[in-house]
């Protein structure tokens, strides 16, 4: 089923430029899927145990630059890892996941789907051999190769201690630019970032605030975003309850009596909204407005 | 039950029981031979321990009741002698018997009788199990049942049998005898009982908030769905459930009936108590074993919690906690509302529909997905934990949702919610619905061809992503079928099936 690994050197032209330039670039790089295109790439990492707000952010943030013409990298670990892989293949784009173990293994097996689909339209990356377990000092190295292929890294969700500041620190070691969204204040996940943003990282509340920070906002740019997908067809029920609702999640009774529904046609109203993207379902029947709703409310 | 002396000193006599297997009484013989020789006492016919224990009792009822106890050899059989007996309430018909062969029972009286009962040393009777499958045993052999006191009110809910109850020996014998006519009451009929007590169950007013767990509960009832919530500790999962009960239809007559014949045979009906009139609400803990929750014990299979919650409420709480076993086992009685249990001593059946409400932690900490909180869960046991609940059974969980443990600000936000009868009135017209569109239409099952083009296209791209199985897509389905039943609308549209969607969610994420 897997198809046949490649090792690409540091003398091949398909080894990342970039990665090149850090100190201690790795000597070979496995490889399987497509091959690496020379296209600007980015790292988008976070925690392992996300919200809903952090996922959909960072399924978000991949899928538009993704389609801007960033390639989107990170290390296929659970939550926003995950959803940044799914956020880019989705838009049709390719992604590169670097492993920290052998190819052939797929780590986390929660993420087989993603596994699946970047063997078919995207890259897994690995500087370990196959059959090379996923023990734990090989994902601070494994991070290395994340933070050395990329432009920069955008980190959305984080504890302090997690995975995803040691993606920034080495950015930030190798000068690249790192990038955080910020979150809410009340939330464990959000002080990552938050830390990030207070010594010296980029607050990032659109994908095009990267792109700008980037330098790239001249040769790409969202071109295919603004008309197709932005209007959707709402009924006037829909409209309604989009309208009752915030950036933050609100309980399902209190949608409904702020909208003067009862609470069982709201909850199929926001059934309809969520499969249009609009509407992001939180823990406890908590929903919240996603980005795309804020747009349409806008307009 | 004729005394009959031949040879000088045998004597013998024949006295009318039961033995209760699974859901039913059995006839049993129970021969009483008395003989010359050394004293001695003899029970033969596959007795069980207890059965054999009944010699120190009886013996010494029989003496308390001032009797003469035969100075000889007794022998006793308990026939057919291929059919384990279980229990104490031999102690009765054992007594008869001997005092019968000892010729100090003279009438044939006791002939139309069966008789059943435990006897404390003084004579007196205690309740057995199974009072009410004895008494529908005596109604198909044509006879009345002697039984303790305490078991009558319960066995006088079969109509057509003559109930005698009586508290002590002394009073069986004067009852078999035609000495004694213990005044048995009129019994009550079963509409009239349903009418007397009252049935209160708690009021989900008491329940702030929680509009989405609520809606699943009203749901879950008209259309007989299990549910599953998932909630932090604190967030009200219990006291939902707990409410469950109140929002179904009050139980029939014939429901109640098999209710207490249930909880009959368990030995679980309050002494002089008679039928169960409020559905019952059953909540194993998770170390449960699988024969406690499913039912069996040795030699002969008892009924479990699913059968005790029989036309009520199975509550499991914590069920990714409970043995595989148990999870595993609940997969049959879900799905056809009874349960087989085969032990060597014997195969018996008990009835199991129940709905179940089931709930569980988001993690084994409790904390995940509450935002202002960090689950401090180890990702490897949290798909342990998670992964004990995947597949066939979470199949057949129709509606699964998710309960908020509400903030200080939420809780002031929120208005107070319905009461359980006004959901009651609701549930119940629902199932009226229900009801008359299987008459009209046995063999009706909702298809797919019969929604409009709007409702198929949300389902489409509702399944479109999910790894669904057509079990998952059927159930749904069904689902939106009952909400359109509660609100009364003939056809399964757009609205009932974005709903279902909504109450039918992988609650893990």
């Amino acid at each position: 089923m897997t198809p046949a690994e490649r090792r690409i050197t540091r003398i091949d032209p398909e080894y990342p430029p970039l990665l090149r330039e850090i100190a201690d670039p790795p000597v070979a790089l496995n490889v399987i899927g497509l091959p690496l295109e020379p296209r600007p790439m980015l790292a988008i990492v976070g925690a392992r145990k996300p919200t809903a707000y952090g996922l959909e952010v960072a399924e978000w943030f991949a899928g538009e630059l993704a389609r801007a013409g960033l390639l989107i990298v990170s290390g296929m670990a659970r939550g926003i890892d995950g959803a940044a892989h799914q956020g880019a293949l989705d838009a049709g784009a390719s992604s590169v996941a670097v492993l920290g173990c052998g190819l052939d293994i797929c780590y986390p097996r929660a993420n087989h789907h993603i596994y699946r689909r970047l063997l078919e339209s995207g890259t897994i990356v690995s500087e370990y051999p196959s059959g090379t377990a996923p023990l734990p000092h090989h994902f601070p190295t494994r991070n290395r190769i994340i933070a050395g292929m990329s432009l920069g890294a955008l980190i959305v969700e984080g504890r302090p201690e997690g995975g995803a500041m040691i993606t920034a620190r080495l950015s930030m070691e190798f000068s690249r630019e790192v990038f955080a969204v910020p979150g809410p204040v009340h939330s464990p996940v959000s002080l990552g970032p938050h830390l990030l943003i207070r010594d010296g990282a980029r607050i990032i509340t659109s994908p095009l605030d990267i792109l700008e920070e980037l330098g790239l906002s001249g040769q790409l740019s969202f071109e295919s975003d603004d008309s197709p997908a932005a209007a959707p067809d709402l009924s006037p029920e829909e409209s309604m309850v989009l309208a009752a609702m915030q950036a933050q999640p609100v309980l399902l009774d209190i949608i409904a009596s702020a909208a003067g529904i009862p609470a069982s046609t709201a909850s199929a109203i926001l059934a309809r909204l969520e499969l249009k993207d609009l509407v992001a379902r939180h823990a406890g029947s908590r929903f919240s407005a996603t980005a795309q709703a804020t747009q349409v409310n806008r307009r | 039950m004729g005394t009959k002396v031949s040879k000088g000193l045998t004597k013998v006599s024949k006295v009318s029981s039961v033995s209760v297997l699974g859901m039913e009484a059995r006839p049993v013989e129970v021969e009483v031979h008395i003989d010359g020789g050394l004293e001695q006492f003899h029970i033969v016919g596959l007795p069980s321990a207890a059965v054999r224990e009944s010699r120190q009792r009886v013996r010494s009822a029989i003496l308390s009741s001032c009797e003469d106890w035969p100075k000889t050899k007794v022998t006793v059989n308990l026939a057919p002698g291929d059919l384990r007996k279980e229990g104490s309430l031999l102690d009765l018909p054992l007594a008869v018997g001997i005092l019968a062969a000892g010729g100090i029972l003279t009438r044939e009286r006791a002939s139309g009788y069966l008789f059943m009962g435990e006897l404390a040393l003084d004579g007196r009777l205690r309740p057995v199990r199974g009072a009410i499958a004895a008494a529908m045993t005596a109604r198909e052999l044509g006879k009345g049942l002697v039984l303790p006191r305490d078991n009558s009110p319960e066995a006088q809910l079969v109509p057509g049998v003559h109930v005698v109850g009586v508290e002590t020996l002394t009073e069986a014998m004067g009852f078999a005898n035609g000495e004694l006519d213990p005044d048995v009451g009129r019994p009550k009929s079963l509409p009239d009982l349903l009418d007397l007590e009252k049935v209160a169950y708690p009021d989900m007013s008491d329940v702030r908030g929680q509009a989405m767990a609520r809606r699943a509960l009203e749901v879950a009832a008209v259309g007989g769905h299990n549910l599953l919530m998932v909630g932090p500790p604190g967030s009200g999962k219990t006291m939902l459930a707990q409410r469950f009960p109140g929002i179904l239809p009050p139980m029939g007559a014939e429901e109640a009936l098999e209710v207490t014949r249930v909880w009959s045979v368990a030995g679980l009906l309050a002494p002089g108590a008679a039928l169960l009139t409020s559905r019952p609400f059953r909540a194993p803990h998770h170390h449960a074993s699988p024969a406690s929750v499913i039912g069996g014990g040795h030699p002969l299979p008892g009924p479990g919690e699913i059968s005790l919650a029989h036309r009520g409420v199975l509550f499991m709480d914590e069920l990714p906690l409970f043995s595989r076993a148990v999870l595993e086992a609940l997969r049959q009685p879900l799905e056809e509302g009874r349960v087989i249990i085969a032990r060597t001593g014997a195969t018996v059946r008990f009835p199991a529909e129940f709905a179940l409400i089931a709930a569980a932690n988001p993690c084994p900490c409790g904390k995940a997905g509450d935002e202002r909180e960090v689950c401090s869960c180890p990702l490897g046991r949290l798909d342990q934990y998670r992964s004990r609940l995947s597949g066939p059974l979470l199949d057949r969980i129709d509606i699964q949702v998710e309960v908020a443990r509400l903030t200080e600000d939420e809780l002031l936000a929120v208005s107070p919610g319905e009461s359980s009868a006004e959901i009651r009135a609701r549930v119940i017209a629902g199932r009226k619905r229900i009801k008359e569109r299987r008459e009209a239409e046995p063999e009706w099952t909702e298809g797919l061809e019969a929604l409009d083009q709007p409702t198929r296209a949300l389902l489409r791209s509702a399944f479109r992503e999910l790894p669904a199985s057509a079990r998952a897509f059927h159930r749904t389905l069904a689902v939106a079928r009952s909400i359109a039943d509660l609100e009364g609308v003939e056809r399964v549209e757009e609205a009932h099936v974005a709903e279902a969607l909504q109450l039918r969610r992988a609650v893990w994420r």
